[in-house]
């Protein structure tokens, strides 16, 4: 172990003690662990900022871009002066310009993805399996296909049915306004199982993820100590 | 002050001035109307709030029934016929000044009693002409309205200055608080004078509220479904509960003064929309909820919850551990592949030297080593097949867990890779990637930066993620605009369930999730790894797992307090 | 005027980008230039809200509020951060290392207790919940998925166990897709109702 292992390894077996530490509860070593990895995230985030978008995507070619390039900057330094001026409270209004635009255009992006990249290919890929051409390839097994379908049919409408957009609900209460059909019942509490298969699964894979890292924090720890008293 | 209420907007006037500040109308003496506001004393005004407090719903609620108004509030409330009772000169002032309508109202409502609705309907109908001009400016007013209530819930009570102007919506739905309410203004010493006149104007405002339902039933429209409105003997009870005070004559004397001051004060509190009324009704079902009071937790419950937690903790750790360190790493069972992984391993074997790949670095650092135990066995076969390989990142720390995997991986000296930078948003990241071709309508001289987004064409693209969602703004926006190019996922055990779908429906080529999918691989035939010690401890931790589940769902005794409390609140 | 420009930027920013999904072939230029901008734009505000956190530290360090040693921690931190990535490059070995070994341990060390504590909590998971059909689907199938995911179960090819397991491999599918649906729906909605200046988010705090 080279001095430079030795510098990282204790100050990673440091950083990973204090954040488990949080186990006999939130104290003074777990709070300076989060603040020391708050501050360092907020720095490499701004250097990664200035470094990788702003000076080569916007100062750059402002500087040394032919005047016909520069005119494409026009628009986006002026949205950056106003939300930057927008910060001064008396001109925190005009703060809304360059807010409207990213509104705009994530609001757009999101339309278009919804419609493009979801709704419309899954809703194909629900109705496809039905398609009687895909139960012929193995005749044998045709029933399964047709069951398998079916299933993926009912569950996707009832989960859907379950979220019912239309409902109407009381704020105070959040009671139903109007009793739902006796169809929407039936379905929501099919669309429940579905839902709770679903999330079932999210869980396991869940806590599969967080244990990988539970895993590799100890073998971390292991391997630390064993190199530091091992002199490996 | 004498004020002149202007008879097409009823926009308040000074005595003097001849044309209306608002909408500039002239301010003769036909045509105006004379509000002869503040003379009142404190005393008054007092019994004015309880008068529009108490009489306006019941009068409405007398009016509804077709009944005798002074017959249904035993006396005490005012009525038109009451009107008689007025000095004589004052009435023949007033009645000078009324509109001709008014007149043949108070007229016929002194001859039968069946007049009622013709009162309200007439009343409404000036209302409305008001409320279409003001309503634009109202529905900007529900903002700031917000905004003053959440000033006033966080400042402290003597700090709470009624009124807002738009306050009855909240009246209108709590009418039962408003007393309570009502109390702690009239114990504000000094202030008294002008906050009752504001809650005047606000009560005023909950009574045509009512006024407009009623008209509303009249005219055979349906009750708004999803805003419960309080039945009309509810109104009835909770105005009546305010009741403080008999009402004098004068106080519901039914001259011009008196009703054009509601009808100008009244119309914002008609305006309200289904969507401001619930958006009130939540506003103010959260201010109730974060002045409830929470139940306490006791010091000894939380030594024992942080006790059981590290009993918990332990007991997981110490089996992880020991499946880690006792004993050789184990040989892992060779199992079937899932569909999704072989189409992956495909795909990986099946792309040509020739052919440039986009690597898309998605994941923060915590999840580096979960992604390391999948995607190394992959991102070797595609290395050092000599490939132009692309890196974006579009995580913070995305280019520097690259620049580590990258770096870990055992690859040729020629490989190539070409850094495309870090984006901010996966969205937009990808919709620019997508849209790469300057297309049949170039922009010219288009700035260097906005050309590099314009990245040639990629024969693959490979996105290590560890969010399903992030992974899900990529094959969105991927799979929309450039459908010809596959795209394959290499994801933690967390991201996975969610976007299998896309797999499913054809706009992902093939993915991995998890160590469980990374370790069959290997044994599948992948190259040996650190993976099985930590896949046996792996295992370990969810049979671990399983039990405390099983042991939870049936064995485990009752619903703690804290639980309780929990969901209470 | 002040609402109502807000409004159009963003109702024609939005058309334009919806645009591309169909004129993909003729304007893709603008398109990535408008998002360019977006991507500045976004970059611009992340600063302000780094500056944010910032303000708020220092103004808990001069005010002598409570956690005021864990404000200097910060901000020591943010600038040692800020200072060597200036002086070294991303590309440099050393600032790699230094941010790494820092972020990995805590970023790590944070999902290890997630795992501790879903560990812990899976105990009252049902508890808490009732029996459900929500509940109940949800124990059996962690139940089934964990336990398949072992490895342990081994079926031969083409035997009816084997396609057994993969149906209720695809059971989550369903559900999934469902809930896909329902987030895109109200993705669809909202950016609708943006679009349509039905809802002006950015037109608040006036």
């Amino acid at each position: 172990m080279n001095i430079n292992e030795l510098i990282w390894g204790a100050v990673g077996f440091l950083l990973t003690v204090m954040i488990l530490s949080y186990l006999i509860g939130d104290n003074f070593f777990f709070r300076l662990a989060v603040h020391v990895f708050i501050g360092l995230t907020g720095g490499y985030l701004a250097v990664l900022i200035i470094n990788q978008i702003l000076i080569p995507q916007l100062m750059t070619p402002l500087i040394t871009g032919s005047w016909p390039e520069k005119a494409w900057f026009i628009v986006p330094v002026l949205m950056i002066t106003l939300l930057l001026l927008s910060q001064i409270p008396r001109f925190k209004t005009i703060g809304n310009i360059p807010l409207a635009y990213l509104l705009g255009l994530t609001a757009a992006l999101a339309i278009g993805g919804a419609v493009f990249g979801t709704l419309i290919p899954q809703s194909r890929a629900v109705i496809a399996a039905f398609d009687p051409g895909r139960w012929a390839v193995d005749p044998e097994n045709s029933w399964f296909s047709i069951l398998d379908a079916s299933i993926m049919l009912i569950g996707t409408v009832s989960t859907l049915s379950y979220f019912h957009f239309g409902r109407k609900r009381n704020p105070k209460n959040d009671q139903e306004v109007a009793p739902p059909p006796m169809i929407f019942k039936t379905l929501s509490k099919i669309g429940q199982i579905f839902i709770g298969i679903t999330l079932g699964a999210v869980f396991a894979g869940l806590f599969s993820t967080s244990l990988v890292a539970l895993i590799d924090r100890i073998v971390f720890i292991g391997q630390f100590v064993a190199q530091f008293f091992g002199g490996g | 002050m004498t004020k002149l209420i202007c008879p097409e907007c009823s926009a308040e006037n000074d005595s003097s001035a001849e044309h209306c500040c608002e909408c500039g109308a002239s301010l003769t003496l036909e045509n105006l109307i004379e509000s002869s506001k503040g003379e009142e004393t404190d005393g008054d005004a007092l019994n004015r709030v309880s008068t529009a407090e108490t009489d306006l719903p019941g009068l409405l609620h007398a009016l509804k029934q077709d009944g005798d108004v002074t017959d249904e509030h035993d006396g005490s409330e005012p009525s038109p016929a009451d009107d008689a009772s007025l000095p004589d000169s004052e009435d023949k002032e007033e009645d000078r000044m009324l509109p001709d309508w008014l007149n043949r109202i108070r007229q016929r409502a002194s001859e039968e009693a069946d007049s009622a609705g013709e009162i309200i309907q007439k009343l409404s109908a000036a209302q409305e002409n008001l409320a279409k001009e003001k309503r634009e400016s109202h529905h900007e007013d529900f903002a700031s309205w917000i905004q003053n209530v959440r000033d006033e819930a966080s400042s402290s009570p003597s700090e709470n200055q009624p009124i807002d102007e738009s306050e009855p919506e909240v009246n209108l739905k709590k009418p039962v608080e408003t007393p309570e309410w009502l109390n702690k203004i009239r114990k504000i010493s000094g202030s008294a004078h002008d906050d009752l006149k504001k809650e005047s104007s606000s009560y005023d405002l909950g009574g045509d509220s009512l006024l407009q339902w009623l008209m509303d039933l009249e005219d055979g429209k349906e009750t708004p479904e999803e805003i419960p409105k309080p039945s009309l003997d509810d109104m009835d009870y909770e105005y009546e509960g305010g009741e403080e005070s008999t009402p004098s004559e004068h106080e519901f004397d039914g001259g011009v003064t008196q009703e054009m001051r509601i009808v100008k004060k009244v119309v914002p509190g008609l305006i309200v929309t289904r969507e401001e009324q619930a958006q009130a009704d939540q506003l103010e079902a959260t201010i109730v909820d974060e002045g409830a009071s929470r139940p306490l937790r006791k010091p000894g419950k939380r030594t024992s919850s942080w006790v059981m937690r590290l009993f918990f903790a332990l007991l997981l750790i110490g089996s992880v551990s020991f499946a880690l360190f006792v004993g050789d790493p184990p040989q892992l069972q060779e199992r079937a592949l899932k569909d999704q992984n072989q189409d992956l391993l495909t795909w990986a074997s099946e792309i040509s030297p020739s052919e440039s790949l986009l690597l898309i670095f998605d994941y923060q650092a915590g999840y580096a080593q979960e992604i390391m135990l999948i995607a190394t066995p992959v991102l070797e076969s595609l290395v050092n097949k000599e490939i132009k390989i692309t890196i974006l990142s579009s995580a913070v720390t995305g280019k520097l867990l690259a620049q580590r995997l990258l770096s870990a991986l055992e690859m040729d000296e020629t490989a190539i890779f070409d850094d495309l930078g870090y984006f901010p948003a996966a969205t937009y990241g990808a919709y620019g990637l997508a849209n790469r071709d300057q297309g049949t309508w170039p922009l010219v001289d288009l700035p260097e930066p906005a050309q590099k987004l314009q990245a040639k064409g990629f024969d693959g693209i490979l996105i290590l993620s560890d969010s399903d969602e992030s992974a899900r703004s990529w094959v969105e926006q991927l799979s929309a605009l450039t459908p010809e190019t596959p795209i394959n996922l290499l994801l933690t055990a967390q991201a996975g369930p969610l976007l299998l779908p896309y797999w499913e429906s054809g706009q992902v080529t093939g993915m991995i999730s998890g160590i469980s999918e990374a370790a069959a691989i290997e044994a599948a035939g992948g190259k040996e790894t650190s993976l099985p010690s930590r896949w046996r401890a792996h295992q370990t931790g969810i049979v671990m797992l399983m039990i405390v589940m099983l042991i939870g769902a049936f064995f485990v005794v009752e619903r703690t307090p804290s639980d309780e409390g929990r969901k209470a609140s | 005027m002040k609402k109502i420009l807000p409004g159009i930027i963003a109702l024609i920013s939005g058309i334009l980008i919806l645009a591309g999904y169909f004129f993909q072939d003729r304007s893709g230029g603008l398109l990535v230039l408008l998002i360019n901008w977006g991507i500045l734009l976004i970059s611009v505000a992340g600063l302000v809200g780094i500056g944010y956190l910032l303000q708020m530290h220092i103004h808990r360090l001069f005010q002598h509020k409570k956690g005021r040693f864990f404000s200097i921690i910060l901000l020591v931190s943010f600038l040692i951060t800020l200072i060597l990535g200036f002086l070294f490059s991303l590309e440099s070995a050393f600032f790699r290392e230094l941010i790494l070994n820092i972020q990995i341990p805590v970023e790590t060390s944070l999902l290890a207790l997630l795992a501790v504590i879903l560990f812990s909590s899976s105990t009252r998971l049902i508890k808490t919940r009732g029996w459900t059909p929500l509940s109940i689907g949800f124990l059996c199938s962690a139940m089934v998925f964990l336990f398949l995911d072992l490895g342990f179960l081994q079926t031969g090819t083409g035997t009816l166990a084997a396609e057994l397991i993969v149906l209720i491999r695809r059971l989550p599918l369903a559900g999934a897709r469902g809930i896909l649906l329902g987030m895109a729906l109200g993705g669809l909605i909202v950016g609708l109702r943006v679009l349509l200046l039905l809802d002006r988010p950015f037109g608040e705090g006036k």
